[in-house]
């Protein structure tokens, strides 16, 4: 086994779990737009048989919009297969970037469901080692108490950087207070990922530091 | 006779109320729970097509504010999953509920079983 060792096996599987049905929706509703588009499509067609004029503009719109969804599924498993591998090595070199960058990918429907938006500000490649996987459920969960902290219709942004020796990743926006239970919960996740995770409310800022 | 599709997927609903339009129903679409509620009052609906996962409003809590605001009316869920969970939470109640993607066919026999056509 690779890095799941050091996560703790059952909240580990959970959110390994949590990311996979997640995923398994976006790709769901993917195939149902494809699965309408082309039913359009081939309605089209009949009626065209049936002496229907057909505009060919009409065709391409939809072809390109098919095609357009083929690229969002594509995006979808690229990222499922880049999380899948994240359980591969316990510790290796990362791009914190990229890896934030993933984790709000994965948890774009979660920030939906909580009408939040999330948005992450443009860095630069930020290296270091660590456990990805354990890494990327510390990042998960405290975006997720960021979310909630800020509330609905709010939004929150995310930044990485390096700060002398340690790498940051901060999210700014959080309104609300962030509860004990969640606060002991990152401490126990941020152990496992080897990190830190510190909450400054009146700079309404959560921050990881590996 | 109207019917009501709900879906926070654009091209979804859009292309799924075309394609029924072609077979016959008077089909309006809307992507949000709040624009539904407002929609619900423009015409006599008799049917809501409605997913069951949205943000903001659920499939499920907007089906308890429409049975206000037009009581009657009939529903059929739409579901990425069909979870076992959904289903018991309200869909059960539903006058029907696919999973997607659906079939076209499957959805009118539900639609005209629904109103008793």
């Amino acid at each position: 086994m690779g890095s799941s060792d050091t996560v703790q096996g059952r909240d580990g599987l959970c959110f390994f779990g949590k990311v996979s049905a997640t995923i398994s929706h976006d790709v769901k509703n993917v195939l149902a737009i494809i699965n309408e588009e082309a039913g359009l499509l081939q309605d089209l067609s009949l009626m065209a048989g049936q002496g229907m004029e057909l505009d060919p503009e009409r065709l391409v719109k939809l072809a390109v919009k098919i095609q357009n969804q083929v690229k969002r599924g594509d995006t979808i498993i690229k990222n499922m297969n880049k999380f899948a591998h994240s359980v591969d090595i316990a510790k290796c070199e990362v791009d914190f970037y990229d890896m934030t960058s993933l984790v709000i990918a994965l948890f774009t429907r979660v920030a939906s469901a909580k009408c939040v938006t999330v948005i992450l500000k443009e860095g630069e490649i930020v290296t270091g080692k660590c456990d990805p996987f354990s890494a990327e459920m510390l990042i998960a969960r405290c975006l997720e108490v960021s979310m909630d902290s800020a509330g609905k219709n709010h939004e929150i942004s995310v930044e990485v950087f390096s700060k002398n020796s340690e790498r940051v990743i901060s999210v700014h926006g959080l309104r609300l207070e962030v509860s004990e239970n969640d606060l002991q919960a990152l401490e126990a996740l941020s152990k496992n990922a080897g990190a830190t995770v510190s909450v400054v409310p009146h700079d309404s800022l959560l921050e990881i530091i590996f | 006779m109207n019917i009501l599709l709900v879906d926070d997927e654009l091209e979804l609903v859009s292309a799924l109320a075309e394609r029924l339009s072609f077979r016959g129903f008077e089909a309006d679409w809307v992507t949000s729970g709040a624009e539904a509620m407002d929609k619900i009052l423009e015409k006599d609906y008799v049917l809501a097509i409605l997913d069951v996962k949205m943000p903001r409003m659920s499939g499920l809590e907007l089906r308890k504010r429409l049975e206000h605001l037009r009581p009657g009316l009939k529903y059929i869920f739409l579901s990425g999953h069909g979870s076992e969970d959904d289903y018991k939470v309200g869909a059960a109640k539903a006058d029907s509920y696919l999973v997607k993607p659906v079939k076209i066919e499957d959805l009118v026999e539900r639609i005209n079983l629904a109103l008793g056509n």
